[in-house]
């Protein structure tokens, strides 16, 4: 039998039965004396091999060199504590010796011969020493500065599956969405960047649009497609350095902005410009920070950071190399909404003329840019 | 009589890792908190193994909190002390004189033997931890009359030493860390021993164990080993069976190391083994958060503050069964499982790791131990009654 089929043997063996224990009620002695029944029974199998390091390495690698892919950051480390050992050259090590009769007298020479090199030794162990310091504490800051800037760049527990679909903090207004999807011509196929559970591609496949999603959250892709929606798994940046210039006709994005890093926004707008054709579409659909109502709304979603102002988002589009860009509020509240919020702050707020505009101003704006 | 509780350990700091050391900083900043005068008296060491001194001798405040640091004597590790070592290792007699000999080269500070004579007046108590060492032994009889001792007691051969008993019956009182520390130690310096059990304080606290993965970029189910590495904790052991493990199932699970000490990790297991070093308190309590499971194999503890705190996080533990206070903390919780050999170990690693529903519940289970067990209010309570119950007896 082969090292790798005797392998193979081992783990199946290893992986065979499990206990069948209550786990409602867990009560940990009894799994215990389970284990122990299973070890008695198992032990003549051979599944319990246990060698010590050395050998069980040699058996891997056959004596030679074992080919391993690491994380740079987990051999960084490795590297550093490393480092951290060897760096300390002293003359100080102990002496001794084996021999019962002649040892004293070995040790005794050594230790002269020690004492008598010392200052010689000191003196070129000390510039070594610096050097070592110098060297350590040069692979220390840099780890400090990368796991310093891995800490910076995380965003957090709370990922738009946990607060949309856990947390139930999810708005698609279906009609906003349906009147996005409107903007594109019949027949066109519409990119959705981020396109989170779907809710525009179903919008869209309403108005006889045609849209695919590119999504890089593989719980919101699995949601999507199990609506018979279609995503592409992927990160829509990536998704977009992907593509050569000038292949897209139509681009829907929503919230765009609104969360991570603003400096990816810059970069989106500028390469979706590159990205687009000639009179190709790109449809934005964001929160209007006009409305105070609508603002407070926006921020009920808890993964959203900020609000990108209308003028500023045209500007930015503008700047980026799209010829036509249009904004129009849209999402204005319904009169039976208003009625509403006007009986909550009754005795509240005095309403002036600017007051209701201030309230009750569109919540959201489509932006509408072509190459 | 002065009202100040100085505490003594033989190392202080934030930098310091160590349980003893861990649980007096707990303790100090707790009773702070709670408006207790207290001081920190502890030498100028940070290094375990060396004790060299690195801080300077002097007051300093650390967290506002007073400590005043003393330098150690520089330890001369002759052919005689290590024979005496070696002696007590093997378990055999060692003359109380030899013993005498041997605790004046396990970190003494003459400089903090003497301050503490001149100054007893100031202070109600002084509070020695861990019982090993010259500075606790040569404090305790310096100071006998307002001695208490947090002894972190392991079973190990050092313990029945002379000294130790002369030790530990010359302070007023002992704060033990569990039942089967104080069971240990009644067994072995006698069943009049005055104290009780303090042990340390939990709270509750949150963590992102998203954030450690993403940090350190550790991706599927892994095993959290936290503390120092060392023969004496066991970690090589854990290290052993871990690499068997993996050859012996090909499961894909990793064994993340956190702490300080220097481990050999195996060329080809090394994508398995991350050893992510020294980590701060926000990314531990992430770590905890993040693991699939605790392993703690030592069977020479006198608490084991990391089970319990992971047990916060809803972690479940694997500890070794030889080690009768984390065996205790298991059993009486039902918040892990317990090997004593490769086979065992296997098989309880193979039915955590298969069973995330009873890992779940063991998690659940830890964490109401703790809450129950270890609240702060109890801890100090028991403490003020050992003050209260060595000032009687004087």
């Amino acid at each position: 039998m082969s090292e790798s089929e005797d392998r193979e043997g081992r783990i199946s063996a290893g992986a065979a039965e499990n206990l069948a224990l209550d786990l409602e009620e867990i009560d940990v002695g009894e799994i215990m004396r389970a284990i122990e029944e299973r070890v008695e029974r198992r032990r003549a199998e051979g599944v319990y091999r246990d060698l010590p390091l050395l050998e069980l390495e040699d058996e891997r690698t056959g004596g030679g060199e074992a080919e391993v892919s690491l994380d740079p950051l987990h051999e960084l480390i490795f590297l550093v504590q490393l480092a951290r050992q060897y760096a300390e050259v002293t003359s100080h090590y102990p002496i001794g010796s084996k021999r019962s009769v002649v040892g004293p007298l070995i040790v005794l020479a050594k230790k002269a011969m020690r004492r008598f090199m010392t200052p010689y030794m000191d003196a070129l162990f000390a510039k070594q020493r610096e050097f070592n310091a110098q060297c350590l504490r040069s692979m220390e800051t840099f780890l400090e500065m990368i796991k310093r800037e891995r800490e910076r760049s995380y965003h957090g527990g709370l990922d738009r599956y946990t607060a949309w679909v856990e947390l139930g903090f999810a708005e698609d207004d279906e009609e906003l969405l349906r009147e996005a999807a409107r903007r594109f011509p019949e027949g066109e196929v519409v990119v959705h960047l981020c396109s989170g559970t779907g809710g525009f591609l179903a919008a869209a496949r309403a108005e006889g649009r045609k849209a695919v999603g590119v999504e890089d959250d593989a719980r919101l892709v699995r949601m999507a497609q199990e609506r018979d929606l279609k995503v592409t798994a992927a990160r829509p940046m990536d998704f977009l350095d992907s593509l050569p210039p000038e292949s897209l006709r139509a681009v829907f994005l929503k919230e765009l902005g609104e969360r991570d890093d603003s400096r990816e926004l810059v970069w989106m707008v500028t390469a979706l410009a590159d990205r687009m054709e000639r009179e190709g579409r790109v449809v934005v659909l964001n929160h209007h920070p006009h409305s105070v109502l609508g603002v407070e709304e926006a921020f009920e979603d808890p993964t959203l950071l900020r609000l990108v102002h209308p003028d500023t988002m045209r500007a930015l589009f503008l700047h980026a190399g799209f010829r036509e860009v249009e904004v129009t509020p849209v999402g204005q509240y319904g009169e039976r909404e208003i009625e509403e919020w006007r009986k909550k702050l009754e005795g509240v707020l005095e309403e002036g003329d600017g007051m209701a505009e201030l309230l009750f101003g569109p919540r959201r704006y489509l932006l509408e840019a072509r190459r | 009589m002065g009202d100040k509780v100085a505490f003594i350990p033989v190392r202080y700091g934030p930098q310091v890792v160590g349980g003893a050391e861990t649980l007096t900083r707990a303790m100090v900043e707790e009773l702070d908190a709670r408006g207790w005068p207290v001081e920190v008296i502890t030498t100028c060491a940070l290094d375990p193994y060396s004790w060299t001194n690195h801080f300077p001798p002097g007051v300093e405040k650390v967290h506002g909190i007073t400590v005043r640091r003393f330098p150690t004597e520089s330890r001369k590790y002759t052919r005689k002390v290590f024979r005496t070592e070696t002696r007590m290792l093997e378990g055999k007699r060692v003359s109380r004189r030899r013993q005498e000999f041997w605790i004046r080269s396990v970190v003494t500070s003459e400089a903090m033997r003497s301050w503490l004579g001149e100054h007893r007046d100031e202070y109600r108590a002084f509070v020695f931890a861990p019982y090993l060492f010259g500075t606790t032994y040569l404090g305790v009889l310096e100071v006998p009359e307002k001695s208490y001792i947090i002894p972190c007691l392991h079973d190990e051969p050092y313990a029945y030493q002379h000294i130790y008993r002369k030790l530990m019956r010359s302070a007023r009182g002992l704060m033990f860390n569990s039942v089967p520390e104080m069971e240990l130690a009644r067994r072995i310096f006698g069943d009049d021993l005055p104290g009780r059990v303090v042990g340390m304080g939990f709270a509750p606290y949150g963590a992102d164990g998203e954030r450690f993965r993403y940090k350190y970029s550790i991706e599927g189910d892994f095993i959290l080993y936290t503390g120092r590495r060392e023969i004496a904790k066991n970690t090589p052991l854990l290290l052993r069976y871990f690499c068997n493990y993996l050859e012996n199932t090909g499961r894909e699970v990793s064994l993340a190391l956190t702490g300080a000490g220097h481990i050999d990790i195996p060329f080809s297991f090394r994508n398995r083994v991350i050893d992510v070093g020294f980590v701060n308190q926000r990314d531990l309590r992430d770590a905890y958060a993040a693991a699939t499971l605790i392993c703690h194999p030592s069977t020479k503890e006198s608490f084991s503050i990391m089970i319990l705190e992971a047990w916060l996080a809803g972690l479940p533990c694997l500890v070794h069964g030889d080690c009768a206070v984390t065996r205790y903390h298991v059993e009486s919780s039902g918040g892990g499982l317990w090997f004593t050999d490769y086979p065992t170990f296997h098989e309880a690693l193979e039915f955590l790791l298969d069973n995330p529903a009873a890992r779940k519940r063991m998690g659940e289970r830890g964490r109401e131990y703790v809450l129950a067990n270890y609240s702060w209010d109890e801890v100090v309570r028991n403490f003020e009654a050992v003050l209260e119950e060595g000032e009687a007896r004087r």
